[in-house]
């Protein structure tokens, strides 16, 4: 029993530890840059290359499509996104609270050589996937191109 | 581009109320994160309120007191922040962690709701865009500022600085920076409370310049101790270095360096024979053990001071008799034996240059010169002077030193002072010679002897030295208030010069000579501002000090002095002639008054003389009859000495009651009560013999005593009358009372020729051998001495002086 409390309590310091980091990580990270209203949360974000493509994927579950914007520019895509909180709307107590939601916006920098005509986003399984194929040489982008899911 | 600006966006409704989330000690700026402690249920209460709602906003308001519980909206501040919370964890212990991020400046305009949060009305306070050049100054300013501060700051990460280039909006950088310096609540909350971005940026201008004010000079600090330090550890690396490059170059290290050293040092301090054999002995043993042991650093200090010791410098005597005569006049009156002494030492040394010093030993009151006259001893003969202080000295090793095997040994005081003056033949005080202690360690004075024994100080051995040192060049003087607590065997070894305490007009000459010039100069005053008149320096002799030395005296001038040199500093006085009668206002009222010789007007009293430390004085005996059983009382504080002497007069006068013509059985059925007035101050001593027979004949005659007697000397059984000591104090002090006729032993009538001749000159001597002399003179021929002494002494008799009528003296 007491080792069971102790787990228990052992987790919960982990936990406060994490809120720390997590606060420090937040304050320097770009958050704090210029967005009309800031973002309210990061959605962790992967960026890998294969062979024929630059990929980035966001782990963002409960995202509406039609409330996700996707722009791709010259060497940067950039995501922004609402996220609503739809727990039910009746008396309850939070114990604990993490799950962000309201607005974030993510831009990730990419390299010169993709086509961008061809990139193609895809959400599934609470992940956002764009995937956006490799060419030989680097092409001019003039204006920005808005993905469609 | 337009293309972005399309796609979700929350434009975020702020309601017009929210719960109030109180902050204590904390400001929320706008975009910033910040965790929290949430501890009390009224703030909970907010939180779990504030959870209910989509974006979970809430007003986060610094409280303006940190130690208000209960903040209500009158505690707390007027503007604060909308905030919403991120993240929210409750703790076992009732609280939660939160963190939350701020949204938008709000004014609370009232307080809407109490229970169970506060609530408040909220009015957003709109931040007008700006972008003046004045604007992009000085958000360019405070960039520079807060880069400087940050690459001053150790451990603050790069990317901060980042941020900071990277935040266009000069309203928000001017809130980020504000969050990140380490300020006040108070400054903080005045920074947010200012809604104009160019203000708030004016603000926090002048807040970082203090800042990197006060970080600059940290580091300042900081970096000079790192100097220091850096350097120190630079010092080490080089000598140790050096050290390496020695071993290598087969050179010594310091520890031979400093053997050889101190071999040189031994050469040349031409120690004698058995000295050197003792050193060089200690030096093989210095050279076997290693530097760490701690035997190491006592045969090193041993030998330093085998090297320092004067074994064979002196100084050279200055054998110009004149010239020495002349110094000594030039420091002290009078003192001629004293004086005397010592020229009559030079001119033996100048006859026969390996004569031995003289040990003097002066004995007098306090404050006659004593010490000073071994440093003008010193002076006139061109010596070195040294003086010691052996009062309350009670262990031997200070005169004998300590064996070297103790921890901490060190030689006595003599060798000790023998190395200070790094001469072996100074002119060595032993001051208080006879206050020298004793107890279980030891008895300094039989230590003394040794050195004090002119045979034996020329191998003067100290525990510690353990070889004879050669004290036979050194001029001992000591000096003492009393001969007797001196052991006989140390006294036997010293010549006694007695110092005897100054008469009244010898302290006049000193006053005059020495004392006034000193004072005035000390004081800061001139001969030309001011002057003392005799009567003046006679008065405060005579009625500020009673003393036989001229301390006192000196401190009274010295008084006198600054008060009027606060006189004249203050611009009251520019010259002021002291007289006799400006002394009480300087002064205050005199503090001694002389027994003053007043008219024996009953028989039964007799006047005596006694001697003090600090001089004589005279002594009123009173003896009184009563009916009774035959008992002789004594009474005035008297030691045995005196009690006895008493008896002896009483048995002598009972034995020859017939001849004086007093009735035989006069005691039979009598009692007589004998007193000595002042009967708080000891007495003792047999001299008042004479003077207690003569009381007692006079009570039981009737006749009065003659006013202008004063009478000394012991007394036998047979009615002799034997020498006493004290003779010159006893005439001064009868002469300052104004007592004309001194009885007195007839032989110590040689002891007059102390007595200063002006004095003489106005006394009448009685010298006697029996008591009926005494009498004689006391009552017999009382009015014999008329004819010739009478006008001399200027009806003294009839009048007795008081110490303010006392005829001048002769100068």
């Amino acid at each position: 029993m007491a080792s069971e409390d102790d787990k228990f309590f052992g987790r919960l310091r982990l936990l406060e530890r994490q809120l720390d980091k997590l606060a420090t990580d937040f304050f320097f990270s770009e958050s704090f840059l210029d967005t009309p209203h800031g973002s309210f949360w990061q959605p962790p974000t992967d960026v890998y290359e294969t062979e024929g493509s630059v990929v980035v994927r966001l782990e963002a579950p409960g995202l509406d499509v039609k409330d996700i914007l996707i722009v791709l520019r010259a060497n940067a895509l950039l995501v922004r996104a609402v996220r609503h909180d739809t727990t039910p709307h009746e008396r309850k107590t939070y114990h604990q609270l993490e799950i962000r939601s309201g607005l974030f916006e993510r831009v990730v920098s990419l390299p010169p050589n993709i086509c961008h005509e061809e990139a193609e986003a895809k959400y599934a399984d609470g992940f956002l996937l764009i995937t956006v194929p490799k060419c030989d040489e680097a092409r001019e982008l003039r204006d920005p191109v808005q993905l469609r899911l | 581009m337009a293309i972005e600006e399309q796609g979700p966006d929350e434009t975020l409704d702020i309601p017009e109320q929210l719960p109030i989330l109180p902050l204590i000690n904390t400001v929320i700026f706008p975009q910033m994160v910040a965790p929290l402690q949430v501890l009390r249920q009224k703030s909970l209460a907010c939180i779990d309120e504030a959870a209910l709602h989509e974006h979970k906003l809430m007003v986060l308001v610094a409280q303006q007191s940190a130690t208000d519980d209960e903040p209500t909206g009158g505690s707390l501040h007027a503007v604060g922040t909308v905030g919403s919370l991120l993240q929210m964890l409750k703790l076992p212990n009732g609280g939660a962690r939160i963190i939350v991020r701020g949204i938008q400046r709000v004014r609370l305009t009232r307080i809407v709701q109490e229970e169970p949060y506060l609530v408040a009305q909220i009015e957003p306070l709109e931040e007008p865009d700006d972008d003046s050049l004045e604007v992009r100054a000085l958000a360019r300013t405070v960039v520079d500022l807060f880069q400087r501060m940050v690459s001053l700051v150790p451990n603050v990460p790069e990317e901060v600085k980042v941020i900071v280039m990277n935040i266009t909006s000069p309203g928000r950088l001017a809130d980020f920076v504000a969050a990140n310096l380490s300020l006040e609540t108070e400054e903080k909350q005045a920074v947010l409370a200012i809604p104009d971005a160019r203000a708030r940026l004016q603000r926090v201008v002048s807040l970082l310049n203090r800042e990197v004010e006060v970080v600059e000079l940290g580091s300042r600090i900081q970096s000079q101790v790192q100097d220091e330090v850096s350097k120190t550890q630079k010092e080490y690396y080089l000598r140790e270095q050096m050290k390496a490059i020695q071993r290598e170059l087969g050179q010594a290290d310091d520890r031979s360096a400093e053997i050889e050293e101190m071999q040189e040092r031994l050469a040349k301090a031409k120690l004698p024979e058995e000295a050197m054999k003792e050193a060089n002995r200690e030096l093989d043993r210095l050279k076997r053990i290693p530097p760490s042991s701690a035997e190491y650093s006592v045969a090193r200090t041993y030998l330093e001071w085998m090297c320092e010791l004067p074994w064979s410098a002196a100084t050279d005597d200055n054998l110009d008799i004149e010239r020495a005569a002349r110094i000594l006049d030039e420091d002290h009156h009078d003192l001629a034996n004293v004086k005397n002494r010592i020229l009559e030492y030079l001119a033996v040394r100048k006859l026969k240059p390996d004569s031995k010093g003289p040990i003097l030993c002066f004995v007098g009151p306090p404050g006659v010169g004593k010490t000073s006259l071994g440093r003008s001893i010193a002076r006139a003969i061109g010596r070195k002077f040294h003086r010691i202080s052996l009062g309350g000295v009670r262990d031997e090793a200070e005169i004998r030193g300590h064996r070297r095997t103790y921890i901490g040994a060190l030689p006595g005081r003599i060798i000790q002072g023998l190395r200070r003056v790094a001469f072996n033949n100074p002119v060595f005080m032993l001051d208080e010679v006879d206050k020298l202690g004793m107890d279980f360690r030891g008895d300094p004075s039989s230590a003394l002897l040794e050195v004090l024994d002119p045979e034996q100080n020329s191998t003067f051995s100290d525990h510690y030295l353990d070889v004879p040192f050669d004290l036979s060049h050194v001029m001992f003087i000591t000096t003492g208030n009393l001969l007797d607590p001196i052991p006989p065997p140390l006294r036997d070894r010293m010549e006694v010069i007695e110092l005897p305490g100054y008469a009244e007009h010898d302290k006049m000459l000193i006053a005059k000579t020495y004392l006034v010039p000193r004072q005035i100069e000390q004081n800061g005053l001139t001969e030309r501002t001011v002057a003392f008149k005799d009567d003046a320096l006679h008065r405060i002799i005579r009625e500020y000090t009673r003393e036989a030395g001229v301390r006192n005296l000196e401190r009274t001038i010295g008084s006198c002095c600054r008060k009027l040199a606060k006189a004249v500093a203050s611009g009251k006085a520019r010259k002021r002639t002291l007289g006799a009668r400006q002394l009480p206002g300087l002064l205050g009222p005199p503090l001694f008054e002389h027994e003053a010789a007043e008219r024996l007007k009953e028989p039964g009293v007799a006047i005596g003389l006694s001697w003090t430390a600090s001089g004589g004085d005279i002594l009123f005996i009173e003896s009184t009859i009563m009916p009774g059983k035959g008992t002789l009382t004594l009474t005035g504080m008297l030691g045995d000495v005196i009690k006895e002497s008493a008896h002896a007069a009483l048995s002598y006068i009972r034995a020859h009651a017939a001849d004086l013509g007093i009735d035989p059985d006069f005691f039979t059925s009598r009692e007589i009560h004998i007193h000595f007035p002042a009967g708080a101050i000891p007495k003792d001593g047999p001299s008042a013999g004479v003077t207690i027979a003569t009381s007692i004949v006079s009570l039981l005659t009737g006749k009065k005593v003659a006013s202008d007697l004063a009478m000394t000397g012991e007394i036998t059984l047979r009615g002799r009358v034997l020498p006493i000591g004290g003779i010159k104090e006893k005439v001064l002090a009868a002469h300052r009372v104004g007592l004309r006729r001194i009885v007195l032993p007839r032989r110590n009538a040689k002891d007059l020729a102390d007595v200063p001749e002006e004095i003489r000159g106005e006394l009448t001597f009685i010298p006697v051998t029996t008591l009926s002399q005494v009498f004689d003179a006391a009552f017999g021929r009382n009015d014999a001495p008329k004819g010739t002494s009478r006008a001399k002494r200027r009806g003294v008799t009839r009048k007795p002086a008081t110490p303010r009528r006392a005829p001048k003296k002769a100068r």
